[in-house]
């Protein structure tokens, strides 16, 4: 199962359009309960110091949107 | 010491239009692009070794009176010229030669394309954009320059991405226009994207790639083409590409390698009809020539199939590795790109020629599939 790292309203506000790592972007995405996430590559690879504590985020199972 | 791929190159004047192989044509002027005994006169021409091309752009033009000035004798069958490595020095050199004014580095290179000459200038321009340092990876881009321009292709091309350099900050730029802007087609990197030697991976959750390629300010009806180069082997419904916006007539997609090995590719339309396959791990290529055809083909194998193309096109950008669903990426893909492109139509013979040139642009790093 993948797991993604869960996020507040506000928390998911924040990264919106912000660099993760040199020329990527954070993209917070909602799941099928319509929790806002993160991928844990985003967590994993995040450098940018403002927002490493994305790093300390909960993980949850990924269960995707329905179309 | 540091190899240094590509230096300098050989060049010839080739009236039989014949490439010997390990060299290119463009028009009658040879470019050897492989370490061949060129004293050795292969193809029965005769050689000149051109300027040294590091931080330096090079033009080249062949001299049909084979009459051109050189230390021994006036029997020289190329003529050079060289300029520093900036953009304005570039342009400034074209305007001298052409005798014309050029509004950029860019249209200076184009003029000197549809005149016949070779210039470095393109995949150098990439390199210094991207940075890339890896010896291999450049021999790569140029050759895959020259041969794209060699096979009438570069012209037929509006963006492409060649996916090197191991990051994203390299592999965001467009070949065709290395330019760190939106309206150069530089992709915007968004989500969970792993870069390796082997391209770009994306997590099928978060991860896409905005080309800022609008389909409806770019394209007119019946000319137009997409492909891709995944080196992922899964079944799975996610897009390799796709944009829509609003009605369903404006759908620009693919899916590969879907529920029941399935490949789908939406060209502008409804309708599609779909490739069987076996292998997500392909290079898959979607063209248009007609406004009632649509071509599609996987690793080089193409076929043509009744599509009426729809009067209006989508206009949200084409997202790579998703579908950009009128504004909200939708339909993530986990597979790994290794080259994606965006043209006008390819016919199915051009379609095979990019499919050959991209598979030796990926032989050459090894990362083939």
């Amino acid at each position: 199962m993948i797991e993604v790292g869960i996020l507040t309203e506000e928390q998911k506000d924040l990264l919106v359009g912000q660099e993760f790592m040199v020329d990527v972007y954070f993209n917070p995405v909602q799941d099928i309960n319509d929790n806002w996430f993160i991928s844990v590559e985003e967590m994993d690879q995040c450098v940018n110091e403002n927002f490493m504590w994305v790093k300390d985020l909960e993980l949850i199972d990924y269960q995707p949107k329905l179309l | 010491m540091a190899a240094r791929p590509f230096a300098y190159k050989p060049f010839s004047y080739n009236p039989l239009l014949t490439a010997p192989t390990g060299t290119i044509n463009i028009d009658t002027l040879c470019i050897g692009v492989s370490p061949l005994e060129y004293s050795a006169n292969p193809g029965g021409l005769t050689w000149w070794m051109g300027p040294d091309e590091d931080n330096s752009y090079v033009i080249a033009k062949d001299v049909s009176t084979t009459n051109f000035p050189t230390p021994v004798g006036d029997v020289g069958n190329v003529q050079f010229w060289r300029s520093t490595n900036t953009d304005e020095a570039f342009r400034s050199l074209v305007q001298t030669i052409s005798g014309t004014s050029q509004a950029s580095a860019t249209a200076a290179s184009e003029w000197l394309l549809t005149n016949g000459y070779w210039t470095n200038y393109d995949a150098q321009a990439f390199i210094s954009a991207a940075v890339i340092v890896n010896a291999t990876e450049k021999t790569a881009i140029d050759t895959l320059v020259n041969g794209l321009k060699a096979d009438s292709l570069w012209e037929k091309m509006l963006a492409i991405y060649p996916f090197v350099g191991s990051s994203g900050a390299t592999c965001k730029y467009n070949l065709k226009n290395p330019l760190d802007t939106d309206a150069a087609f530089r992709l915007n990197f968004q989500g969970g994207w792993t870069f390796s030697a082997n391209g770009a991976t994306p997590n099928g959750t978060t991860a896409y790639a905005n080309t800022y390629f609008i389909p409806s300010n770019n394209w007119f009806g019946g000319s137009s083409s997409i492909s891709a180069y995944s080196r992922t082997n899964n079944v799975e419904t996610g897009n390799v590409w796709g944009t829509r916006a609003g009605a369903s007539s404006t759908l620009f997609s693919c899916t590969l390698n879907s529920t029941g090995n399935l490949t789908a590719c939406y060209h502008n339309t409804n309708a599609s009809t779909s490739l069987a396959g076996t292998t997500s791990a392909v290079n898959i290529i979607s063209s248009r020539i007609s406004t009632s055809a649509q071509i599609q083909g996987i690793n080089g194998t193409n076929q043509s199939n009744a599509s009426n193309e729809s009067a209006s096109f989508s206009s949200n950008p084409i997202y790579l590795s998703a579908i950009n669903f009128s504004g909200t990426a939708s339909s993530y893909s986990t597979r790994e790109l290794a080259f994606a492109h965006i043209g006008t139509g390819l016919t199915q013979a051009q379609c095979t020629s990019l499919y050959n040139r991209i598979q030796t642009f990926q032989t050459t790093l090894n990362r083939q599939v």
